[in-house]
C-alpha cells in the first residue's frame, strides 16, 4: 500500500468493535444495576459528564456552556429565573422595589451574606461588579450589551451597604431578568481591575481554590481533560423562599464531580454502565436508552418541546457577493413562503428526532407560554401550494426544474455545520423537499468556524440551515430580529432597515422593552410574531423534545419545560446507592 | 491490451471477483433497484426486505413503521407486492450517457426490495453501495494512472540521468513521503473551496491521492532503472546511438513490467482507503452522492449502529475490496 491510515483504520476498527459489542452481545454492553438504601440522606455525591474543558473561570468573560455550566454552581446574581415559568425570583437580593415608572429598581440585600472565603458580601461588591466590571469598556464581557438600554449603560449607585439602586434613562421591561448576572468579589478582583489585568484574571491556569464565589459549591480541583471537582461552600446562604428537601440542609449534596468526556458516544456508554447521575438525551438516542432504562437504573424525563430550534434562512444582504438574481429570489416574500410550504416537518421529526419533537412555524417556541402566539396558521407540507406561489411570483416549471422570470435555473447552495449529523440529515430532507417544487439544492457541510466566517464576515452564502438556543423573554432575541443586530443573519448590522417590515419589527422591539405592563407587552410581541410569520426571513423547522435521563438514586428532581430536571442544585440529594451485579 | 489480458488470465479468483464487482458497479443503475437519492421518509433505517418465492410468483412483503422512537418495523399482514425483472423504474443515464429506465429487478408499489436495509432517509443501502463502489473503482484507477505516470517518469529520469537531476527529484519525493499522508491529503484538499460539487471534489481527491502516491513508486523505479542501466544491452543501445526515450520505452519499461503490474494492483487499495478516509472526514464526496467513506460516516454513532448495523456494510466492502486487490497482487507476483 502506498499510504497508511492509522486514524481511519482505528476508527473503522472502533466502529466494528462497537457493532459487535452492541448487536452481538447487547446484554453484556449494559451493566445490570441495582439500588440499595443509603443512610443518611445528606451529604451525597453527584457526578456528571461534560463534553469539553472550561475556557475560563471568570464569570464576566465566560460565554460558552462548558464554562458557564461550572460557574453556575459557584456564582449567583441578584435575581434568578424560575425554571417553571421563567419568572424572576430573588437570589442574593431578598426583595426589590420598582419605582419612577419602571426607570428605577432598588435591591435590598440580606445582611448575612458571605463569600466562600468567609469575607462579607454586600452592596459594595454589587457596585464593583456592575460599575467596574460589566460597565467597564476595558473588560471584554458579553454581558455589557445586555445592560445597555437605548444606547446608555444602566447607572448603579449605593444607598447604603445593603441597598443598591439601578437607574435607566427609559423604562426597560427585561431589566430584572438581566440583573441575574453573577456578582463578583470586590476584595479579590478589584486589584486586577485597577491594574487593567481583569481580562487575564481567573483564567483556567488559576489555582481553582482561589476562585471565590457565593454559590452553593466551590471548586477544589481541576485537571485539564479529566475532571472538575466541587465541594459544598460552608458560607452559603440559600436564597429566600427556596424549600429544602426533607431532612436535608441547602445544599444537600456535599460534592459534585464533573468529568470531562469529550465524545458523546463515550458519555452514552459511560452512563449506560452506571457512571454519572444525569445525562442530556438527544431524541435519536432514545432507541438505545429506552430499552436499557430498567437495567441501568435510570428514568427518562421527557419535558416537551425545548427552547432550541432549527431554521432555514436566506441571504438578503446587499453587501454579499451572491449573484443579484439569486438575491432577488431570497428578497421575494412569496418565494420564502413557497419554501415554508415545501418543507416536510413531520418527516424531519420522525427521521431526525425519532418522532420526539414539535414542528414550529414562528419565532417563539411553544414552550414559552407567556409570549407564544397561538393563532397563526401552520405551514403544512404542501408542495402544490408552494408551486402555485412560485408561479404567482413569476417562476416557471420546465420539465421538473424551476426557472425564474429571467430564465435562470433555481439552484441554491445550502450551508450547514458538518459537526451536527442531525443538521446534515435535515439539510438532505430540505434538499429532497425542494426537489419536489423544482428547486435544485446542493448541501454543503462546513466546519463551524468556517461556516461562521462565511455567514457573519464574508456574507458568502445563499441559504443556511442552522439552530439557535431560544430565550424565554423575546427581548433576548433582539440580536436576531433588530435590523442592527449581529445575529440578524439574513442581513446583519444594517445601518437602516432595508425593508419596511424590518423597520416595524425594530420599533416593536423598542416598544416591547419599554412597556412594563405584561399584557400590553405580550400584544406587542404578538405583532412581531405575526410579521415574522408572514415575512418569513427565517423559515422555522422543528424543535426537539427536551429529554433527560436521571439515575434512580437521585432525589430533588422535578422536570420543567424551561429548566431541565433540576429545579435548584441545592435541593438535589442521593436517596440510594448503586450496586453493580 | 495484452497486459490487461495477462492480468485477467493471471488474476486468479480474486481477479475474477474484482472484475465482476467492477462490471456490476459500472452498470450499477441497471443492476440495482433504486437511485442513490431515492428517499422514502417513512422507511428511515428500515431493515432488509428480500424477495421470496410463493405460489403466486416472486413477491416482497410490505414494511410499515410501528414506532418511530425505537425504529421498529413490521410486515403489513396480508400485503405483498409482485417483483418484476427487466422492468421500468427510476430514470437514469447509463454510463452517464444513455437515458434509460430499465432495472434488473423492481417491485410494485408500495413494496420495496431492499437487500441490505435502508439508511436514515430511507434510501436503499444496496443501491447506494453499488453506485458508491463504482466511484471507489474509478477514483482509484484514475489516481493510480496519474501517480504511475508521474512516478514512473520521475523514477526513470532520476535513475537514468543520476547526478543533480536524481538528487532534485528524489529529495522532492522524500519531502512528500515525509509528511504524513493524511495531512498532505487534507492540506491539498484545503486548497480548494469546501463547497465544490461532488464531481469536482472527486477530481480533487484523485489529484490529492496521486500527489501522495507517486513518490514511493518513483523511488523503486529509480532503483530498478539504476541496476538495469548497468546491463550490457543498455550499454549497447546507448553506444549505438539510441535516444533516452527509446531506451525507456524499448528496454527499460518492458524489463520492469512484471514489477509494475504487481505495484499497480497493490497500490489500488491505498486509493480506495484514501477516498473513504477523506469522505469519512467530510472532506471528500458530499452527501447525497454516495461513497464508501461518507456512507460509513453515517454509521459513526452508537445509536445508529444499534438501530441500523447494516450501515457498516460500506466499511466491510472497503475491507473486502482492499483484501481482493492485495490478493490479486500477490497472485500475480507468485505466478511471475
Amino acid at each position: 500500500m502506498i499510504v497508511s491510515w492509522p486514524s481511519f483504520v482505528k476508527r473503522t476498527a472502533f466502529v466494528f468493535l462497537m457493532a459487535m459489542a452492541l448487536s452481538g452481545c447487547s446484554r453484556g454492553a449494559v451493566a445490570s444495576l441495582h439500588l440499595a438504601p443509603r443512610n443518611p440522606v445528606t451529604g451525597g455525591h453527584l457526578s456528571m459528564d461534560i463534553l469539553s474543558d472550561p475556557k475560563t473561570f471568570n464569570p464576566a468573560l465566560a460565554s460558552e456552556t462548558s464554562s458557564t455550566q461550572i460557574l453556575g454552581y459557584l456564582f449567583r446574581g441578584l435575581t434568578r429565573e424560575s425554571p417553571e415559568d421563567g419568572s424572576v425570583k430573588p437570589d442574593l437580593a431578598t426583595r426589590w422595589r420598582v419605582s419612577h415608572g419602571g426607570k428605577r429598581v432598588t435591591f435590598f440585600l440580606s445582611r448575612h451574606l458571605k463569600w466562600s472565603d468567609g469575607a462579607p458580601l454586600d452592596g459594595r461588591d454589587v457596585l464593583f461588579t456592575y460599575r467596574d466590571v460589566y460597565n467597564n469598556p476595558k473588560v471584554a464581557t458579553p454581558i455589557r450589551g445586555l445592560l445597555t438600554v437605548s444606547g446608555k449603560p444602566i447607572q448603579v449607585s449605593l444607598k447604603d451597604d445593603y441597598t443598591v439602586v439601578f437607574e435607566t434613562s427609559v423604562p426597560f421591561a427585561p431589566l430584572l431578568e438581566e440583573l441575574g448576572a453573577e456578582i463578583l468579589p470586590r476584595h479579590i478582583l478589584a486589584p486586577a481591575v485597577s491594574a487593567g489585568k481583569f481580562n487575564q484574571s481567573w483564567s483556567i491556569r488559576e489555582d481553582p481554590r482561589h476562585i471565590v464565589g457565593s454559590g452553593p459549591f466551590m471548586m477544589t480541583r481541576y485537571v485539564p481533560g479529566q475532571i472538575v471537582s466541587l465541594v459544598v461552600n460552608p458560607h452559603y446562604t440559600p436564597p429566600p423562599g427556596l424549600q429544602p428537601s426533607p431532612g436535608c440542609p441547602l445544599p444537600c449534596l456535599s460534592s459534585i464531580d464533573l468529568r470531562i468526556v469529550g465524545d458523546a458516544n463515550s458519555q452514552l456508554v459511560r452512563f449506560l454502565a452506571g457512571k454519572g447521575d444525569l445525562y442530556g438525551v438527544s431524541p435519536n438516542e432514545m432507541s438505545l436508552l429506552k430499552p436499557a432504562a430498567h437495567r441501568a437504573a435510570f428514568t427518562l424525563f421527557t419535558r416537551g418541546p425545548g427552547l432550541s430550534e432549527s431554521f432555514l434562512t436566506f441571504n438578503q444582504n446587499p453587501r454579499s457577493p451572491v449573484a443579484s438574481y439569486k438575491r432577488a429570489w431570497f428578497m421575494s416574500r412569496k418565494f420564502r413562503e413557497a419554501i415554508a410550504w415545501s418543507i416536510d416537518r413531520k418527516a424531519m421529526i420522525s427521521i431526525v428526532e425519532n418522532g420526539m419533537g414539535e414542528p414550529i412555524y414562528g419565532p417563539v417556541s411553544p414552550s414559552v407560554k407567556a409570549f407564544y402566539h397561538k393563532t397563526y396558521p401552520v405551514y403544512r407540507h404542501d408542495p402544490e401550494k408552494a408551486r402555485t406561489l412560485l408561479r404567482e411570483d413569476g417562476f416557471r416549471l420546465k420539465s421538473g426544474r424551476l426557472f425564474d422570470a429571467s430564465g435562470h435555473a433555481v439552484e441554491i447552495v445550502l450551508l450547514t455545520n458538518v459537526e451536527s449529523p442531525q443538521r446534515m440529515l435535515m439539510a438532505q430532507i430540505v434538499q429532497s423537499n425542494l426537489r419536489e417544487v423544482g428547486i435544485k439544492v446542493r448541501v454543503v457541510g462546513l466546519q463551524f468556524n468556517m461556516l461562521a466566517t462565511n455567514v457573519m464576515t464574508s456574507f458568502n452564502w445563499e441559504m443556511l440551515l442552522f439552530g439557535l438556543t431560544g430565550v424565554t423573554d423575546p427581548h433576548g432575541d433582539a440580536a436576531v430580529w433588530k435590523s442592527s443586530g449581529f445575529l440578524h443573519l439574513w442581513n446583519p448590522r444594517e445601518k437602516t432597515p432595508q425593508e419596511p417590515w424590518e423597520a416595524r419589527i425594530d420599533s416593536l422591539f423598542e416598544q416591547g422593552s419599554l412597556e412594563m405592563n405584561p399584557e400590553k407587552r405580550k400584544k406587542i410581541y404578538d405583532k412581531w410574531q405575526e410579521i415574522a410569520h408572514y415575512e418569513l426571513p427565517m423559515v422555522d423547522l422543528v424543535t426537539p423534545d427536551g429529554i433527560t435521563a436521571v439515575r434512580k438514586t437521585l432525589g430533588g428532581i422535578r422536570p420543567s419545560p424551561l429548566g431541565g430536571v433540576v429545579p435548584h442544585i441545592t435541593q438535589v440529594f442521593q436517596k440510594a446507592r448503586i450496586v453493580h451485579s | 491490451m495484452a497486459a490487461a489480458r495477462k492480468l485477467v488470465a493471471r488474476g486468479g479468483l480474486a481477479g475474477k471477483i474484482l472484475l465482476f464487482l467492477f462490471f456490476i458497479s459500472l452498470f450499477a443503475e441497471f443492476f440495482v433497484p433504486y437511485g442513490y437519492n431515492d428517499v422514502r421518509f417513512d422507511l428511515s433505517y428500515a431493515p432488509a426486505v428480500v424477495p421470496r418465492i410463493t405460489g403466486s410468483g416472486i413477491v416482497v412483503p410490505v414494511l410499515e413503521q410501528v414506532d418511530p422512537v425505537s425504529r421498529s418495523y413490521r410486515y403489513v399482514p396480508g400485503k405483498i407486492s409482485r417483483v418484476h425483472f427487466f422492468c421500468s423504474g427510476d430514470r437514469y443515464r447509463l454510463l452517464g450517457v444513455f437515458l434509460s429506465d430499465r432495472h434488473l429487478i423492481c417491485a410494485d408499489a408500495p413494496g420495496r426490495i431492499s437487500f441490505l436495509g435502508s439508511d436514515a432517509l430511507g434510501r436503499d443501502l444496496f443501491s447506494r453501495l453499488m453506485i458508491g463502489m463504482r466511484l471507489s473503482f474509478l477514483l482509484s484507477f484514475f489516481g493510480v494512472a496519474i501517480s504511475f505516470m508521474v512516478g514512473v517518469t520521475a523514477g526513470l529520469v532520476s535513475g537514468y540521468r543520476g547526478g543533480w537531476v536524481d538528487s532534485v527529484i528524489m529529495r522532492t519525493g522524500e519531502v512528500f513521503m515525509a509528511i504524513p499522508s493524511l495531512y498532505l491529503l487534507m492540506g491539498f484538499r484545503a486548497l480548494f473551496p469546501p463547497g465544490i460539487p461532488s464531481g469536482e471534489a472527486a477530481l480533487v481527491i484523485t489529484g490529492a491521492l496521486a500527489l501522495v502516491g507517486w513518490a514511493s513508486l518513483a523511488r523503486v523505479i529509480r532503483g530498478v532503472t539504476m541496476s538495469l542501466v548497468k546491463e550490457d544491452y543498455i550499454m549497447a543501445a546507448k553506444s549505438s546511438g539510441a535516444r533516452p526515450a527509446e531506451i525507456f520505452t524499448k528496454h527499460l519499461l518492458p524489463n520492469m513490467s512484471p514489477y509494475l503490474v504487481v505495484a499497480v494492483t497493490l497500490s489500488v487499495p491505498g486509493f480506495i482507503v484514501g477516498e473513504a478516509g477523506l469522505s469519512f472526514l467530510g472532506l471528500g464526496i458530499a452527501p447525497p452522492h454516495p461513497s464508501l467513506g461518507n456512507m460509513l460516516a453515517d454509521a459513526q454513532s452508537l445509536t445508529v449502529i444499534r438501530t441500523a448495523p447494516w450501515l457498516l456494510m460500506s466499511g466491510l466492502l472497503v475491507v473486502v475490496l482492499v483484501l481482493l486487490f492485495n490478493r490479486l497482487g500477490d497472485h500475480i507476483r507468485e505466478s511471475e
